[in-house]
């Protein structure tokens, strides 16, 4: 049998609709539309709400950081990242040679040299 | 336990494996959690400082120390999310501090005038970011918290109560009780 919590907290009916009409206006919903589901009473207490909380939203929306901010700081992180949590390999060096090289030329003539004269 | 609603979150790319794939070593997965969370970050962390320069060094230094514990964060049932703006909540809060002791400078014009724009409109939308940070700025630190994420950052209010550790109910008598006392400061400007 589950016990009633007694102790947990139940939102003021106010916040609760606020809370509401908030989520649907973040959805993308008119003020005007999201007004007409409720009554009088609370629409006189909750259109000012709604439209503080439009200008509030436009603040932050319009509160961008700069391109060249944003770019900087990635390059910064990601560098920042390599020695933490290693990153890129590093790029292949070419391969050490299998075979002796041929003979320089000098050095065959120094030995047809020695060999013929 | 109450539904979520539809994340900020939750990006549309599979944040665990993207998350998992950064923490192994991987740049491009690095990459594109910086690029989800940028936006999101630095919105909420100006949304809390007082000027430009103050939400720079604060997102900064969020992100480098993102990157510092990346290897230690695990998956326990609060999302990748959460634990970046528990993140940036502290490094909010330790600023706040360092500038008390300090002593607020008078913030400096950070706007330079550009012909290609709008200039009544551009000067309107500053005056408006201007009476809103000023405003926010007056609220409680809990009611703070709570506008700048779910305004700024754009999270819902379940995220914003898994954000910072506390109840949905809790959050939404802050937001209610921070929108009404932002109304009358608005409104006054």
């Amino acid at each position: 049998m589950r016990l009633p919590n007694f102790f947990r907290r139940t939102p003021d009916p106010q916040a609760e609709i606020f809370a509401e009409a908030l989520a649907l206006y973040e959805e993308g919903m008119e003020i005007a539309a999201i007004l007409e589901r409720y009554t009088g009473e609370v629409q006189d207490w909750l259109k000012p709400l709604l439209s503080t909380g439009q200008i509030i939203g436009g603040a932050f929306e319009a509160e961008e950081a700069s391109y060249y901010f944003e770019g900087a700081l990635k390059a910064k992180v990601l560098a920042a990242a390599q020695p933490i949590i290693g990153g890129a390999p590093e790029p292949p060096l070419p391969a050490p040679p299998r075979f002796w090289a041929p003979p320089s030329p000098r050095w065959r003539c120094w030995w047809w040299r020695e060999c013929w004269a | 336990m109450e539904p979520m609603a539809p994340s900020e979150l939750a990006p549309d790319f599979d944040e665990r494996m993207v998350v998992e794939q950064a923490q192994g070593g991987d740049q491009e997965a690095l990459s594109t959690l910086y690029t989800f969370y940028f936006p999101r970050v630095y919105r909420y962390v100006a949304g809390r400082v007082r000027s430009t320069q103050d939400a720079e060094d604060v997102t900064e230094e969020v992100f480098l120390r993102m990157v510092a514990n990346l290897k230690r964060f695990e998956w326990r049932g609060l999302p990748f999310g959460a634990w970046v703006f528990r993140i940036a909540r502290n490094e909010v809060v330790s600023h706040v501090r360092r500038q008390r002791r300090r002593g607020i400078p008078a913030p400096l014009s950070e706007t330079i005038p550009d012909d290609r724009h709008d200039h009544v409109a551009e000067y309107e939308l500053q005056a408006t970011i201007q009476v809103v940070r000023e405003a926010t700025a007056k609220l409680p630190p809990a009611q703070r918290d709570v506008i700048s994420l779910r305004f700024g950052a754009g999270l819902s209010v379940a995220e914003t109560a898994l954000a910072l550790g506390k109840t949905q109910n809790n959050v939404k008598v802050l937001q209610h009780k921070a929108i009404a006392r932002l109304q009358g400061m608005v409104a006054e400007e």
